[in-house]
């Protein structure tokens, strides 16, 4: 492996091509019946001459472009030495980049279904840049022997810097510290139904009686009516059913879930669909957030995810380090993979009370304009559909209670946000329903910042945010509303 | 290397008002075309309501520029950077000069104009921008803040060094 100069395995193109082809396929044989039939009563030279056109432009499209994936193919070359790697792509317009292994930050294995069937396995690789933070820096298709043995000798140099001895990082089951049954993995996605999802499936129950109620008790039964009952339950499983694929996506995507502590790594694996497999070094580790969202509060559970520079740059990326597990399991098991970081709860300040009065006025404007855009609503369009008028009150009860539920949230958050300053953490609480548990260390903050309005100035308080060094979704982590004295101790710690 | 606050030069104020004022011409002539659209289709009370943006908008204009002046600070120690500024809602940003990665000066038409830069700080994570300076005041901020920074590195590198040692 040393010193050579490779391409990706060829599926690549394929991979490439996927998404493309796959549509370019269903459109076809949607129109094959179309195009036969065309061509039956094509009687006419003409017709026929313009058929068989407009079918070759298609395919010298299609073929253009296949053959363009195919030279990107051939003209991409990876390159590794000692301490550089080269991704160079010759083509009419040459990209080179050269990315120092020092500065590597992740490397990471993934397989979807496809690369599962094939044999092959993606490399990913991310390194320690702000500009390159938000996507991952190189993606490399191997063959999976080939896969392990890039990743290892990439590892290899890592390590040299630290003296230590490379270990094969392809570990068996039981050498795990955390490995997850299906049942636990299940039962964690359970922990982990959100409020919005509870309240959203209340919402439609509600709605759907009502509707029900009001229009399967008027009288006649027009086949419209019966159609329009049908589509309403139709569109309810629906909506049930989008919700419940969130959990059972979920399910697909921790299932198996392993973790252990390897010399500064963390190894994580999980998927059962795609594996994944990420070597996190823990010094690349930015923030540790323990969180227990509505259901996990009632039944005493947590979940524990890190922010980890490199990891989270494409959409289904997030770093889960353990499932939801009792409170004293947390500590336990963090004690082993992450020692690092304590996770004892320092004395909290909590958020001021009277901070409530900046949120009010954003509640009356909001409800203002909702009653603005109903009424226009009402005045217009309703009007034109034939609609009782106990939808209308229905549609008013329901914004009563929106309003009434985003005041018990906002009384929530006050119980439950805080902010504690430790000796070199910054602790982080937010969330109203669920509770979420930041820690940042000092030295991982990038920049502190705070706002106060007029109402904040007279009573002493201000929100504010901190940055790291991550992804831009999870970059900046908001401070809840308090005494304005801790945002100064903040900044001293800051300094020190 | 003082630790009290600076303000901004008097060219600052003309130019936060002059901003203003193109702003105020730019989002009237909106408000006022889509007004003489939908004025005959739109409830009337929509009208008072246009009505009161625009008097809203036309107050803001006038008082913004001067209360953000006021209130707009920086200030540049040998630790920290740290900037105020807002209008109504004050916002106060700090960067530990230990963070910085790299300094930016950059100036549009307007501030061309009068003379004016703006410094943009940035680090690992973010960035903090100091507005409306002299062209003089930024560039000396910026040589302070290349040295500080060259300081910093030069004392890490010998931390290292006899961290090595050891």
């Amino acid at each position: 492996m040393k010193n050579s100069r490779f391409r990706c395995h060829p599926s690549v193109i394929i991979e490439n091509l996927g998404a493309l082809m796959i549509g370019i396929i269903l459109i076809f044989i949607y129109n094959i019946g179309d195009a036969i039939d065309m061509l039956r009563e094509a009687s006419e030279v003409a017709n026929l001459f313009e058929a068989l056109i407009g079918f070759a432009i298609v395919s010298l499209i299609l073929l253009l472009y296949i053959g363009y994936q195919v030279i990107i193919y051939l003209k991409t070359w990876i390159s590794v030495d000692e301490e550089t790697i080269l991704v160079e792509r010759l083509t009419l317009r040459t990209v080179r980049k050269s990315f120092n292994i020092k500065n590597i930050s992740n490397i990471n294995l993934e397989q979807n279904l496809f690369e599962r069937i094939i044999g092959t396995c993606k490399i990913k690789i991310d390194t320690n840049s702000q500009s390159t933070a938000n996507e991952t820096d190189i993606k490399i298709v191997l063959k999976f022997t080939d896969a392990k043995a890039f990743r290892n000798h990439i590892l290899s140099q890592l390590n040299d810097k630290d003296h230590t001895v490379q270990t094969e990082v392809e570990t068996i089951a039981e050498d795990f510290d955390v490995c997850y049954t299906p049942g636990q993995v299940a039962m964690h996605c359970i922990y982990s139904v959100s409020i919005s999802t509870v309240v959203f499936i209340i919402i439609l129950l509600a709605s759907v009686t009502g509707y029900f109620i009001l229009t399967g008790g008027v009288g006649e039964f027009s086949l419209s009516k019966i159609i329009s009952v049908l589509g309403g339950a139709l569109a309810f499983l629906w909506m049930i059913a989008s919700s419940f694929y969130g959990l059972l996506k979920d399910f697909f995507r921790y299932y198996d879930f392993r973790a252990k502590r390897v010399d500064n790594r963390i190894i994580l694996s999980y998927g059962l669909i795609k594996r994944r497999q990420y070597v996190m070094p823990v010094d690349k580790i930015n923030t540790v957030k323990v969180r227990a969202r509505l259901i996990s509060r009632i039944f005493g559970r947590q979940d524990v995810e890190v922010i980890c520079i490199g990891v989270g740059d494409e959409d289904e990326e997030n770093s889960l380090l353990l499932l939801s597990e009792k409170k004293e399991e947390i500590s336990k098991i963090l004690a082993r993979l992450l020692p690092e970081y304590i996770i004892e709860e320092p004395e909290l300040i909590m958020r001021k009370p009277c901070s409530l009065c900046s949120n009010l006025p954003g509640l009356f404007i909001t409800g203002g304009i909702l009653t603005v855009l109903s009424s226009l609503l009402i005045n217009l369009a309703l009007p034109k559909l034939e609609l009782p008028q106990v939808l209308q009150i229905g549609v008013i009860i329901i914004g009563i209670g929106l309003f009434i539920f985003y005041f018990v949230y906002l009384l929530l958050r006050l119980k439950t946000e805080g902010v504690g300053v430790d000796e070199e953490t910054l602790v982080l609480v937010t969330g109203a329903f669920t509770r979420e548990v930041t820690w940042i260390p000092y030295r991982r903050i990038q920049s502190l910042g705070f706002n106060q309005g007029p109402l904040a100035r007279h009573f002493g308080y201000a929100t504010g945010d901190v940055s790291i060094l991550a992804a831009s979704s999870s970059a900046d982590h908001s401070i809840p509303a308090v005494d304005e004295k801790l945002y100064r101790e903040v900044q001293r710690k800051l300094i020190d | 290397m003082d630790t009290e606050y600076k303000r901004l030069g008097k060219k600052a104020r003309i130019c936060m008002y002059v901003k203003a004022l193109i702003r105020f011409v730019i989002i009237s002539a909106v408000l006022i075309g889509v007004t003489i659209v939908f004025h005959d289709i739109w409830p009337s009370f929509i009208n008072y309501i246009t009505l009161g943006a625009f008097i809203l908008l036309f107050v803001y204009t006038a008082v913004s520029p001067g209360v953000s002046y006021a209130i707009y600070k920086y200030r540049l120690t040998d630790v920290e950077l740290e900037v105020r500024k807002g209008f109504i809602i004050i916002r106060t940003e700090i960067i530990p000069m230990e963070r910085l990665h790299k300094i930016e000066l950059s100036s549009g038409p307007i501030y061309r104009a009068f003379g004016l830069t703006q410094i943009k700080v940035i680090t690992a994570g973010s960035d903090l921008e100091i507005s409306y300076l002299d062209k003089d005041v930024a560039e000396a901020i910026a040589e302070r803040l290349k040295n500080r920074i060259n300081e910093i590195v030069i004392a890490e590198r010998k931390e290292a060094e006899n961290d090595e040692e050891q």
